[in-house]
C-alpha cells in the first residue's frame, strides 16, 4: 500500500512541435501516514508530480501505481482518484454549495453512500479541520483560510488514504496560512492519511517528515527537512533560498556560536539560542 | 507632497442593505522618494485603497490630492493626473497581450500620441529599469518569458508612462525564490533612482528589508503608520489583526524575553547577527 512512481515521466508537445519534459524518470514512494513536502522553483515539475499521483495525468513513460493500481489504466485511474484527494491553491475554485455542510457532503453523496454515513463523515471531517461550528454558514462569507479548510474537509469526507495539496497556503494571508498549517499538523498527528504538501514556503516544508526538492523535472535532493532545506548549495542550484533563520544559524555557527545548522524555522533557531545561554 | 489622502472613506453599495464599509477615515501623505509598505490582513481594504490612491476608484467620502490638486474636482483632467501614479495589479503578467515585449511596453506611448521616433528609447529605458536587456528581449513573445520576467515586462509597461509613484499590489505573489529576490532588487533600485514606491505585501521579511515606512490597515482603518522597526515591535497589534512578524523580529522577540538582547530590537538579519554575537561574547570584526 503506497503511491509508487516508477521511472515515471510526463512530456507534452507544444503547438510548435517542441517537446517539454515536465517530469523526467522519477522514482518515488509515498508511504501511508507520512507527510512529504515537495519544493522546487516555478516550472520544476511540482504540479505535474501532484497530478500524476492522483491520476489526473497518466505518465507518458514509466508507471504510477496507487495502492497497486496502475493509473494508466482508465478504470483503475478512477479508483486511484478516490484514494488520492487533491487540494488546490484557490479554495474558491473548489467550493460549490452555499452551506458549509452541503459542500463537504458533495463528495460522499457522489460516492452513493447512505445518508447516515454521510452525516457521520461530514461531522467528523468538519471537526478535524475545526470548522464544525460553522457547518450551517455560507462558505463564501468565511475567510479564505476557513474556505480552504472547508475544501480540505470535503476531501477528508471521501476518506482518501492520501491527500495531495498543491500550494494550499499560497493565496492566504498569514492568519489563513496558520489555520491551514494547523490542520496539516493535525492530519500528521492523526497518522491515518498521507499528505503530499507542495509549497513555495521553505518554513512550511520544514514541518514535514520528509522533503523532496525538484529541479527541472527531476529529484535534486530528498531527505529529512533539517538536512535538505539547510543545504544552501542544493537549494540555490534548485532556484530556492534557505530561510533567513537558517542563514543566521549558518553564520553564527561559522563565527563560533555552537548552534546546529539544520534549524529551519525562526522558532527553532530562537529556541536553540535560548537553550545555549 | 505627491499624494495626499484626506479622510478617505469607501462604502460598497451605499444606500443598500448590503452596504459594506471598506475604508473609513483614511488620511496620510505620500512624500517624494519614500518606500511605503502597506500591510494588513485579507479584507482590510488594501486593494480598495491602492485603487483610490491611483485615481481609479472615487472615494465615497474624503479627498484624494495629487501634487496639491483634488483629482476628482475636475474629472476632465483625470487621465493626465493619473499618470503621476502607476498601479501594478496582482499578477500583472495576465495583462500582457501583444506579440512582442516591445509592442507590449510601447502600447501606452503609441496610444498617447507620442512621436514614433521617441518610443523605442522610452521602451528601452522602461525595460532596463526592470533589468530586461532591450536588445535581447524586445523581439520575444512575452509568453515565452519566465514567470519573473513576464512580471517585470508588465511592470515596464506601467513604468513607461513616467509615473513618479509606483504602487505594487503584492508584486511577488506566485513567484519562486529567485524571482522574488530579483524583483525585490529591481523595486529597491527603482526607489533608489527616485521612484516613490507603495508596495502591498504579505511577506513581512521583505517589508522589513525594503520599506522605510509601514502603514498597517485593519478593517478599513489605518492602525499604524511609522517606521518598520516600530511596526514590528507591535507584536500584540500584529497578532490581533492576524499578521505575522518577520523571521528576524520573531527571533529577536524570543531572545529579548529570554534576556539575551539589550537595547534596540534588531530589524534586519545583519543587525540580529551582530546583537547575538555580542550576547554570546563573540565580538564582530
Amino acid at each position: 500500500m503506497s503511491i509508487e512512481l516508477n521511472d515515471a515521466s510526463f512530456s507534452y508537445t507544444l503547438a510548435n512541435g517542441d517537446v517539454i519534459k515536465a517530469l523526467a524518470s522519477t522514482t518515488l514512494t509515498i508511504e501511508p501516514g507520512e507527510t512529504v513536502a515537495v519544493v522546487g522553483s516555478n516550472g520544476s515539475g511540482k504540479s505535474t508530480l501532484a497530478k500524476l499521483m492522483n491520476g489526473l495525468l497518466a505518465p507518458t513513460a514509466g508507471k504510477v501505481m496507487v495502492d497497486g493500481r496502475d493509473t494508466a489504466d482508465a478504470g483503475e485511474m478512477v479508483r486511484a482518484r478516490r484514494t488520492v484527494g487533491m487540494v488546490f491553491q484557490n479554495p474558491d475554485n473548489q467550493l460549490i454549495a452555499t452551506i458549509v455542510e452541503d459542500d463537504v457532503a458533495f463528495g460522499p453523496e457522489n460516492l452513493g453512500l447512505p445518508p447516515a454515513e454521510i452525516r457521520v463523515r461530514v461531522d467528523e471531517s468538519l471537526k478535524t479541520v475545526r470548522m464544525y461550528e460553522y457547518r450551517r454558514h455560507d462558505p463564501h462569507l468565511l475567510s479564505a483560510g476557513q474556505r480552504q479548510k472547508i475544501a480540505i474537509a470535503g476531501i477528508l469526507a471521501m476518506r482518501p488514504r492520501y491527500m495531495v495539496m498543491d500550494e494550499p497556503t499560497s493565496m492566504l494571508d498569514p492568519a489563513g496560512r496558520r489555520d491551514v498549517l494547523e490542520t496539516l499538523a493535525e492530519l500528521r498527528r492523526g497518522g491515518s492519511i498521507a499528505v503530499v504538501h507542495i509549497t513555495h514556503a521553505i518554513e512550511e516544508a520544514a514541518l514535514a517528515d520528509r522533503v523532496i526538492v525538484l529541479k527541472e523535472g527531476r529529484i535534486a535532493a530528498a531527505g529529512r527537512p533539517g538536512d535538505v532545506l539547510s543545504d544552501e548549495a542544493v537549494m540555490i542550484d534548485a532556484g530556492l533560498l534557505i530561510t533567513r533563520a537558517n542563514r543566521l544559524a549558518h553564520r553564527l555557527a561559522a563565527q563560533g556560536v555552537p548552534i546546529p545548522t539544520g534549524l529551519i524555522t525562526a522558532e527553532e533557531v530562537a529556541e536553540a539560542l535560548c537553550s545555549l545561554s | 507632497m505627491l499624494v495626499e489622502l484626506e479622510a478617505v472613506g469607501y462604502t460598497y453599495l451605499p444606500r443598500s442593505e448590503a452596504a459594506a464599509q471598506a475604508l473609513a477615515n483614511v488620511s496620510f501623505t505620500v512624500r517624494a522618494g519614500e518606500f511605503i509598505a502597506l500591510i494588513g490582513p485579507t479584507g482590510s481594504g488594501k486593494s480598495t485603497l491602492v485603487q483610490i490612491m491611483a485615481g481609479l476608484v472615487k472615494p465615497t467620502s474624503g479627498r484624494v490630492i495629487f501634487e496639491g490638486e483634488d483629482i476628482w474636482l475636475e474629472p476632465g483632467r483625470l487621465p493626465v493626473r493619473r499618470r503621476l501614479v502607476g498601479l501594478i495589479f496582482q499578477e500583472p503578467e495576465k495583462q500582457l497581450f501583444e506579440m512582442t515585449v516591445e509592442d507590449d511596453v510601447a502600447f501606452w506611448p503609441r496610444n498617447a500620441g507620442i512621436g514614433a521616433e521617441a518610443v523605442p528609447e522610452m521602451v528601452r529605458a522602461a525595460l532596463e529599469a526592470v533589468g530586461l536587456d532591450y536588445a535581447s528581449y524586445k523581439e520575444r513573445s512575452p509568453f515565452t518569458l519566465s514567470g519573473g520576467e513576464m512580471r517585470r515586462a508588465a511592470i515596464a509597461g506601467v513604468l513607461v508612462m513616467g509615473s513618479r509613484v509606483l504602487i505594487l499590489d503584492e508584486p511577488a505573489v506566485g513567484l519562486d525564490a529567485r524571482g522574488r529576490v530579483d524583483l525585490a532588487d529591481k523595486i529597491r533600485a527603482l526607489n533608489q533612482t527616485g521612484t516613490t514606491i507603495v508596495m502591498v505585501s504579505h511577506d513581512m521579511d521583505e517589508v522589513a528589508e525594503l520599506a522605510d515606512r509601514v502603514i498597517m490597515l485593519a478593517q478599513g482603518c489605518v492602525v499604524f503608520d511609522g517606521q518598520p522597526r516600530e511596526a514590528f515591535k507591535q507584536t500584540e497589534l500584529l497578532a490581533g489583526i492576524g499578521l505575522e512578524a518577520p523571521q528576524v523580529a520573531r527571533i529577536a522577540a524570543r531572545l529579548d524575553r529570554h534576556g539575551l538582547l539589550s537595547g534596540r530590537l534588531p530589524l534586519t538579519p545583519a543587525e540580529l547577527e551582530q546583537d547575538i554575537l555580542a550576547a554570546f561574547g563573540k565580538a564582530t570584526a
